[in-house]
């Protein structure tokens, strides 16, 4: 295929779509309210949809919402928010040139639960009739811990891993060093992810501007295509406010001296000098952040702008870092039902390495040489969606992203830099016929690198994907759908892949669903992976020009859904007063050409090859309730899983067998107790050469305190509170205990 | 109300603070560890080149071994075959210090200091600076480690003159 194909398929496709007439019919419109049943306060940001159609709007600041374009007939119009029941009015009559008044009441829920996704179909739908399994961290959820990095937000997810900055969905990836990602991470819809690697800055995005985090766990490559194989992440950003807002979040923490004296690499650490009676806030080891953001709607345009700023001393040797990022987000409604998002993100990096300790006895102290490794980086990510909603029955979107990275290692042995580039451009559509809501598209992809250490390369990337979701008398959904992609590695060669997908959802009693799924997925051999050829702390790694072949990974998944409330009656009902959900999934993957870091004795260096077929099945229970009217709140997720590498019968490398998350929260007033725990068992399997290493599980709890006066929030927590030491990888030690105070608010 | 929820919070606090397991510790492998411990003595000058020093612990010699691709490979092949274990690094441009080196259990022909030049790759320009041996007339003595256990006294010198020189292996 000629690299401007890859130009001409969307932009054909783009035309059609743009070709498509809208309704001749004179069509008509509905207005309304949505209030706070119990306050009756306006909800702003609830989304108002009208079913059956792609047609939908989100309150505004007094509660209104308006759906244009609709032409007359009878229609069944929901909304929804976090934290309240849906509710649905039908039988909603809109004529030729009329406007239609609707008031939505809506009633809270005790428990903060999404209703709606809009990931794993990339298209909005409820998340009972996604035939996968998707976890959301909402915005709440997010202000109520006190984190600083969106990597975080994620750590409390069920199922979800993160090893050195590397994600890692129910065992897929474990650690290979970030040299490729099986999980996808996006912003808003669009890929954010390196064009080297696929790996991800979690510092680029500030977390205070974070609506809500969507996990879809198992292939999303019938959509996304290459590196979805394993999951996606996207995480949706607030959107800009009608009525102007300044928000702000500073904290500060300090770091707890390691439990055992040998460790204590300086006397820096708060609590010794508190110990010593020597104590200096000054000079004792802090981690600080401040971030300032601004919103508002200037005209037409809707603007929002946040500047942060992160400075850390860190708890071992060259743990320091030192970053800014800034983010901006327009959006502009050009007509009622066209709407232009464009949002860029600047974000620098200067921190220090820590690629392993100097020995056990010195663990939080790098070798000598080491002492004083520095990584730069800067990131830059530009995207622009535009969204037309032709007619009530089709609507299209188009999709550009820009991001790049650029870094430079300043190590006593390397001094390697790179600068990637990926830029993205697709085009969606959105049809809906009859009981069909079909979603179908194209997308180009195009990566530049420019290092010693990869050589100038290229790749590009050409896909054609369509997915048909089918609702069966309301109850039953299906989705059916494939995507076709085309790589291309510029001098090495072509691959293509064709990823389907089948599932099945279903409501077969109130508050329950069930789910069955069939996907496949595949991750094409990332630039690093392939060209990658650096010396590193006596490391050596060297090109393989030979990796063409992507991994795939069939990936299927059952599970079951059921919500549950007791309201009313009795001792359960009215003070026990539980409302909830209980989900349980089966998980199963098979892998061929699994890409791993291999050593190869001819060339006495690591290469990545094509080595592994592997397994890996479990089950995943998720557990969450309000009780007492939302006074406690209970959350739990344990995942089972039995990664195998079917070519030795070893678990895959850095995986745990189990992993298990669970916290409360309780609510007194204007006080608010929290408590999180993690757990990962002890990984069974890791590279050779460190085999013989100590090796524990994970036991992570924090506890915090929040205290809520109107718009501001002031809190304390105790990260690691047990002060437990363990390591995810070989050789590094994961934060010692912390504590942190932050305050935020609203203006 | 309140008690309730005071007594469910107390409970899972209780359910979650009760894991007392140990997590990493300064000392490594358990109560299965065994190995050899002892002193470094370092004569002559640190090389500014110097990039670390580890002690090896062999069970056989590469004898005869003088290119530094045979070498490497035999280095590479003795890590995987459990004939050759390396301590964590040593502290640079210093005196001397105590260590400590987890091996299997077994009998072990040399104890070395091993030196390792900067802006090189792993196990590659690596020379001998000194080995063990409790009788000035030999150049080694042999070390026997029993399971569970350390053997102590494992003493020696290391000149980093060697560093300098030609001989990787002496």
């Amino acid at each position: 295929m000629k690299p401007s194909l890859y130009i001409v398929i969307p932009l054909l496709w783009a035309a059609a779509a743009g070709s498509v007439p809208a309704q001749q019919t004179v069509t008509g419109r509905i207005t309304g309210i949505v209030t706070d049943r119990e306050t009756g306060k306006p909800l702003a940001g609830c989304n108002v949809v009208v079913e059956s159609t792609v047609l939908g709007g989100a309150a505004d600041s007094g509660g209104r919402f308006t759906i244009s374009r609709l032409r007359p007939g009878t229609y069944a119009v929901t909304a929804m928010m976090i934290g309240y029941r849906n509710e649905t009015k039908r039988d909603v009559r809109v004529t030729g040139g009329g406007s239609t008044e609707i008031a939505f009441a809506l009633k809270p829920t005790t428990l903060e639960m999404p209703t709606m996704v809009v990931t794993a179909s990339k298209r909005q739908q409820s998340i009972e009739d996604t035939p996968v399994s998707v976890d959301v961290v909402n915005r709440e959820a997010i202000e109520s811990r006190n984190v600083t990095t969106l990597d975080e937000v994620l750590t409390n997810t069920a199922g979800v891993g993160i090893i050195d900055g590397q994600l890692d969905i129910r065992g897929s990836t474990g650690f290979n060093w970030s040299a490729g990602s099986r999980v996808l991470f996006m912003v808003d819809g669009h890929p954010m992810i390196s064009g080297e690697t696929g790996g991800i800055s979690w510092d680029a995005i500030p977390v205070e501007q974070i609506e809500a985090v969507e996990v879809v766990k198992g292939a999303g490559s019938a959509l996304y295509g290459s590196n979805a194989m394993a999951g996606m992440v996207n995480v949706i950003t607030r959107d800009p406010s009608d009525t102007p807002v300044t928000r702000f979040r500073v904290s500060l923490g300090y770091f707890d001296e390691p439990a055992y004296p040998e460790w204590r690499w300086t006397d820096r650490f708060l609590t010794t000098q508190i110990a010593d009676g020597a104590v200096n806030l000054g000079t004792a080891l802090s981690a600080q952040s401040i971030d300032l953001s601004h919103s508002r709607k200037a005209g037409p345009v809707g603007l929002l702008v946040n500047v942060g700023r992160k400075v850390s001393d860190g708890y071992h040797q060259n743990g320091d870092y030192s970053r800014w990022n800034v983010l901006a987000k327009a959006r502009i409604k050009p007509a009622s039902n066209q709407t232009l998002v464009i949002s860029t993100v600047y974000a620098s990096d200067d921190h220090g390495d820590f690629l392993q300790w100097k020995s056990q006895e010195n663990a939080l102290e790098v070798p000598d040489a080491e002492l004083g490794n520095r990584v730069t980086n800067e990131k830059t990510n530009i995207n622009a969606t535009f969204k037309h909603g032709v007619s009530a029955l089709f609507a299209y979107t188009l999709k550009a992203n820009f991001y790049r990275v650029g870094w430079h290692n300043h190590f006593y042995d390397n001094d390697d830099y790179a600068v990637t580039d990926r830029a993205g451009f697709e085009v969606q559509t959105d049809y809906i016929r009859g009981a069909h809501s079909i979603t179908a598209g194209s997308e180009v992809i195009y990566h530049q690198v420019e290092s010693p250490m990869y050589g100038n390369q290229r790749t590009g990337d050409a896909a054609l994907y369509a997915e048909d979701v089918i609702s069966v008398g309301g109850t039953v959904t299906v989705t059916a759908g494939s995507r076709f992609d085309y790589h291309h590695v510029e001098g090495i060669g072509s691959d293509r892949q064709i990823s389907p997908r089948v599932g099945l959802s279903a409501r077969p009693w109130r508050g329950g669903s069930l789910r069955l799924s069939a996907g496949y997925g595949f991750r094409a051999p990332s630039i690093a992976e392939v060209f990658a050829n650096l010396t590193v702390s006596g490391f050596r790694v060297v090109p393989n020009l030979e990796l063409r072949e992507a991994e795939r990974a069939w990936n299927f998944e059952t599970g079951l859904h059921q919500g549950f409330s007791f309201g009313s009656g009795g001792w359960l009902g009215t003070v026990l007063n539980p409302e909830g959900m209980v989900d349980l999934a089966f998980f199963y993957s098979r892998y061929t050409n699994m890409i791993d870091v291999d050593l190869n004795t001819d060339l006495m260096a690591f290469q990545f090859i094509n080595l592994n077929k592997a397994r890996n099945m479990g089950a995943e229970l998720r557990v969450a309730a309000a009780l007492f009217r939302g006074m406690l709140s209970i959350n739990s997720g344990l995942t089972c899983m039995d990664p195998v590498n079917l070519e030795t019968d070893k678990m895959l490398n850095y995986r745990s067998r189990y992993r298990f998350t669970g916290g409360f929260s309780l609510k007194l007033g204007r006080v608010t107790l929290a408590y999180d725990y993690r757990y990962a068992s002890r990984t069974e399997e890791v590279v050779d050469i460190f085999r013989s290493d100590q090796r524990v599980p994970m036991h992570v709890m924090d506890a915090r305190i929040l205290y809520r006066l109107g718009a501001f929030q002031i809190g304390f927590e105790t990260k690691n509170l047990r002060n437990y030491h363990y390591s995810l990888r070989q050789r590094s030690i994961e934060p010692v205990r912390q504590f942190v105070l932050s305050l935020r608010g609203e203006i | 109300m309140k008690r309730c929820a005071c007594s469910a919070l107390l409970a899972a606090l209780l359910l979650f603070a009760c894991y007392k397991g140990n997590g990493l510790d300064p000392v490594s492998g358990g109560e299965d560890r065994a190995g050899i411990r002892g002193h470094i003595s370092y004569t002559g000058a640190w090389p500014d080149s110097t990039r670390e020093v580890r002690i090896a612990v062999m069970k056989s010699y590469p004898e005869g071994i003088s290119d530094p691709d045979s070498l490497l490979a035999f280095m590479i092949e003795a890590l995987n075959t459990g004939q050759l274990f390396f301590s964590d690094t040593l502290t640079r441009f210093i005196g001397g210090q105590d260590y400590e080196c987890d091996v299997e259990p077994g009998e072990y022909e040399w104890i070395l200091a091993a030196w390792f030049p900067d802006i090189t790759l792993f196990l590659t320009g690596v020379k001998q600076l000194g080995a063990y041996s409790d009788d000035p007339a030999r150049t080694h003595t042999p070390v026997r480690v029993m399971p569970g256990s350390f053997t102590e006294q494992i003493d020696m010198e290391a000149d980093l003159d060697r560093a300098a020189g030609d001989v990787i292996f002496y």
